[in-house]
């Protein structure tokens, strides 16, 4: 039942109920038809005899055989009738006509009232009693105790009628009810199935329709032919069709834009919307692809922007995004179109320069490495100066993988970084390089190196330029020494120290270096001044003043021999958290000093706000001091103010005893560097130099 | 001299009635119209006499004790057997009944003769002949079937008839068997068929044979009875139950300490079926007509 399509159903539907009720309706009829005309002949047999007895009564009185016959014929002429008997009261035929079928027994028997005697198939006996009929008499005549005599039966009647008329007129009818049956039934199948045809159509067209769709042809639709209901939903799957197809083609639109931008981000960089490592990589290899097969060279650069933490930190990581974002436009402003520009991730860049060879990649390393170091990136009213260490290598046939060339920009660029920033390093990708330690190593090394006492902490003498010596004036430094590397110095340490918060602890090993050197040399009496720069954080910090507070006590010493040097970067950056320190430790007795200083804008108006003992010369102005007017006016101008002040100054990596010369000259107070005294261990320095017994 | 007559009468009744007087207890077959119609009839007549109708019973249930009537008038053949059966003592009337039936009773409980009188309704056979001599003019042959009940009438009717200047034929039959084949023969000889009273031949289940066989033959049945006229006889003589009634107020009133032997009707109707009449192609005369010629007839003698 279940499984019947919609056009069984209804056909079921209409010609079940219908079949059924035709069926009953011609076989009740033909039925009732038949009993009718059984009733019917029944009814004209009891009515035959009915009448045939009293008009048979007075030829059975009166003996009249002759007329009693001629009765009998006169009702055998009726149609149907086949013969007719008429008997005496003691059964004795007294008249017959027609051919009798009745037995002698029934023509013998009595009956009381007209009623059927017999019935067999072919004939049909009816019989009925001949009373005397009684007149009315005169009671006053009747006898006395005269018996109120019943009417006596003076004879019978009987009638036989052939029933093959009967049956031949119920056959007929039997016949006709049958063909009105089966020609009412065919029409009402024709009929239902047209029916059915016509409703299943539409519905059939609907469900064809709908598998369309649901096969994935959004096109399919169905004629709007039908009325009613089913126009109805002709209509609304159309509707529905043309709006399904229609938002289909909308998301496949938008999937399409999407994907576009899916493919757009899984190449690029979503905040400079450089290319990004995976696509850098991609090209990187079909441009090796493609010198293996030329044999052409190209180059590769690995830039590392310089002082992007420092960004970060200070002014959060929307200030850091925006320099990235800038950076990318200025590198892009200097590349040609054919080179590629990729953002490798944090403050990594990477620039593949095709068909440029090593001296040509190296001249446009210097440009964008002047670029960076010249470029001022502004944030609200912070000013940074930013510098790039760019790692170059040059790519030819002999690299096999992207590896190579990948591990040699890499360990270009980390040297150019260690080697003091905003520089240009190169590294040869077919040659074998010593496997740089990677960046994230930094935690664990410095760690180690603390805890292993492989950090060395070292003497940067100082010179008194204008002055004879009063004692010993030094800076202390620290340098990672490391089995099977190249000693690392604390400046390339700083960025490292500063990110993993390992700075203060560096800052703290040489305070500790500073009060024990300072402690001794008081007890030899000998004269010593120690100047220990501090990181960032250690400024930042209020428990660093508390430290060389403690320190001070427990070694029992005036803290007029310390000066903490900090960079003035730092001043600039986080003011308030450098005037804090400042106050804390000038209560101490401790001197402070500026590092860095005229590296900045506002560098003067930093040395009324925080007073400090000495500054120590940014290196871009006294780097190229030999022969440049303008440094010497700057630093001339710096003096004046710095000795008004009562400031001393200091020039640091002075290697030209030339140029000491002429700091002398300029009337700078102290100079450090190879010229004066290379920088030595800080033991030694201290046994050799100052605990040297005169 | 019908108006003496009357004069004479209502003298003698008014007479007797001063001089005579006493009840009367009245019997009924039953209370069917015939019946009501006599006791009212009677009652009306009896009015103005000293005698009075003190009861009407069916006969049924005895009479109140102590106070027997002077006279009992039985009305119907049942009225008297009951009556009979029951032993009355006082004088007895018995009317509305065929004589065969008083005859039949009588001779049933014996009764001294002078205690009991009857008035039938059996017209006498002169005024038989008179009737049919006037009703069938052209007609000088008249059948009669008679049974044992009736045979001994045969002799007095054939003399009525011969005096009339008619035949009488008759023909004799005792079974219903015996009946139509006796009817069959007597009706060819004669010109009508003369029907009295008679328990035998005239029941109710033969009257139509009898009348069917008749009117085959196209023979008229001159009958007794209004009820035979209607089932098909051409006429009949008869006499009503108020003319009875009359008739035995008159009697009662008359001389009731000796009653007189059984008499015949003195009064008579007539009744005839045009129906039949015209069927037979008869033109009887007017009942009115016949009657004053039967009336014309007896003075005459």
């Amino acid at each position: 039942m279940n499984d019947l399509t919609l056009r069984h159903r209804l056909l079921m539907l209409t010609l079940l109920p219908s079949t059924l009720i035709s069926i009953i309706l011609v076989a009740y009829f033909t039925f009732s038809g038949i009993k009718t005309l059984e009733g019917e002949l029944t009814l004209k047999g009891m009515a035959t005899v009915r009448y045939l007895a009293p008009i048979s009564e007075y030829g059975i009185i009166a003996g009249q055989i002759e007329g009693l016959h001629g009765l009998a014929q006169a009702t055998v002429q009726e149609p149907g009738v086949k013969a007719a008997i008429i008997v005496n009261q003691k059964g004795k035929t007294i008249a017959v006509s027609g051919r009798v079928s009745l037995s002698a027994d029934i023509l013998r028997q009595s009956v009381n009232e007209p009623q059927k005697v017999a019935e067999t198939e072919g004939w049909i006996g009816f019989g009925a009693p001949v009373r005397r009929s009684l007149s009315e008499a005169d009671v006053l005549f009747e006898p006395v105790n005269g018996p109120a005599a019943a009417p006596e039966v003076i004879g019978h009647v009987f009638v036989e009628f052939d029933k093959t008329e009967l049956t031949n007129q119920q056959r007929q009818l039997l016949h006709r009810g049958l063909i009105i049956a089966l020609v009412g039934l065919l029409l009402l199948a024709a009929l239902a199935i047209a029916m059915a045809d016509n409703l299943t159509r539409p519905v059939l067209r609907l469900v064809q329709a709908v598998r369309n769709m649901s096969s994935g042809h959004f096109d399919a639709r169905v004629p709007t032919n039908s009325t009613g209901e089913l126009g109805i939903l002709e209509a609304g799957f159309n509707e529905m069709a043309a709006h399904i197809e229609n938002v289909h083609s909308q998301m496949q639109s938008r999937i399409e834009e999407a994907t576009a931008q899916l493919a757009f981000q899984a190449r690029h960089d979503a905040l400079t919307g450089l290319l990004n490592r995976r696509e850098f990589e991609v090209r990187l290899e079909k441009a090796l692809t493609g010198v293996q097969a030329s044999g052409d060279e190209f180059s590769v650069l690995f830039l590392d922007l310089d002082r992007f933490k420092q960004v970060n930190d200070t002014c959060g990581y929307l200030a850091g995004d925006e320099l990235l974002r800038q950076v990318s436009h200025l590198l892009q402003g200097r590349l040609r179109d054919e080179d590629t520009l990729a953002r490798l991730g944090g403050d990594e860049f990477c620039v593949i320069l095709p068909a440029c060879n090593a001296q040509r990649a190296w001249q446009v390393a210097e440009d964008i490495c002047s670029l960076t170091g010249s470029y001022r990136f502004i944030w609200q009213d912070k000013v940074f100066a930013i510098g790039s260490s760019i790692g170059v290598t040059t790519v030819n046939r002999k690299v096999r993988n992207i590896s190579e060339i990948l591990a040699a920009g890499d360990a270009a660029c980390h040297r150019a970084k260690e080697s003091g920033r905003n520089r240009v390093c190169r590294q040869d990708a077919s040659q074998p390089q010593e496997r740089r330690q990677d960046g994230s190593n930094w935690a664990s090394r410095i760690a180690s190196a603390l805890n292993d006492g492989r950090l060395l902490i070292e003497a940067v003498p100082l010179s008194a330029l204008q002055k004879p010596p009063n004692g010993h004036v030094v800076e202390l430094t620290a340098r990672l020494n490391e089995p099977g590397q190249s000693p690392v110095t604390l400046a390339a340490l700083s960025d490292a120290a500063e990110r993993y918060d390992l700075a203060p602890r560096i800052d703290q090993m040489l305070l500790d270096a500073a009060f024990t050197a300072l402690a001794r040399a008081r007890r030899q009496r000998k004269s010593l001044y120690c100047i220990v720069p501090l990181s960032r954080a250690s400024i930042s910090s209020r428990e660093t003043a508390e430290y060389i507070g403690r320190g001070l006590l427990e070694h029992r010493l005036n803290g007029r021999e310390l000066c903490l040097i900090f960079s003035e970067d730092t001043l600039t950056h986080m003011t308030s958290q450098a005037m804090a320190f400042v106050h804390q430790v000038l209560p101490l007795n401790c001197q402070v000093g500026l590092a860095d200083f005229g590296g900045g804008l506002a560098s003067f108006s930093h040395l009324r706000s925080i007073g400090p003992k000495y500054v120590k010369l940014s290196g871009s102005l006294t780097r190229d001091l030999n022969g440049n007017r303008a440094s010497s006016a700057l630093l001339r101008a710096i003096h004046e103010i710095t000795a008004d002040q009562g400031i001393d100054t200091i020039a640091d990596e002075i290697e030209d005893p030339v140029i000491l010369d002429q700091l002398r000259d300029l009337g700078i107070d102290y100079a450090q560097g190879k010229a004066v005294a290379p920088s030595e261990p800080f033991e030694v320095w201290l046994e050799g130099a100052v605990l040297r017994p005169a | 001299m019908r108006a003496v007559r009357q004069l004479l009468l209502f003298l003698t009744v008014c007479l007797s009635s001063q001089v005579w007087g006493g009840t009367v207890a009245l019997v009924l077959s039953d209370s069917g119209s015939a019946y009501a119609e006599f006791s009212s009839a009677l009652s009306e007549a009896l009015l103005g006499t000293n005698w009075r109708v003190i009861s009407t019973t069916t006969g049924d249930n005895m009479p109140p004790v102590g106070d027997s009537p002077n006279l009992t008038v039985t009305v119907g053949s049942e009225a008297l057997r009951r009556t009979l059966a029951r032993g009355e003592t006082s004088l007895i009337i018995a009317t509305l009944l065929p004589r065969q039936s008083y005859d039949k009773l009588i001779a049933e409980h014996r009764r001294p003769t002078g205690r009991i009188t009857a008035i039938y309704l059996d017209q006498p056979p002169a005024r038989q002949a008179a009737f049919l001599r006037h009703l069938l003019p052209g007609n000088k042959r008249v059948g009669m079937l008679v049974s044992n009940e009736t045979r001994s009438l045969a002799t007095p009717y054939r003399q009525a008839f011969n005096a009339a200047g008619m035949t009488l034929d008759s023909e004799d039959t005792d079974t219903g068997d015996t009946l139509l084949p006796a009817i069959n023969a007597l009706l060819p000889r004669v010109g009508a068929l003369l029907a009295i009273p008679d328990g035998t031949i005239y029941q109710r289940s033969n009257i139509k044979p009898i009348l069917i066989s008749a009117f085959r033959q196209q023979r008229p049945v001159i009958a007794y009875s209004v009820a035979f006229v209607n089932a098909g006889a051409m006429a009949a003589l008869h006499t009503t139950a108020s003319q009875i009634a009359q008739q035995t107020a008159e009697l009662i009133t008359s001389n009731p300490s000796s009653l007189p032997p059984p008499s015949p009707p003195t009064q008579f109707s007539i009744a005839i079926n045009r129906t039949v009449a015209q069927a037979l192609n008869l033109n009887p005369p007017d009942e009115a007509v016949l009657r004053r010629a039967m009336i014309a007839d007896r003075e005459n003698r």
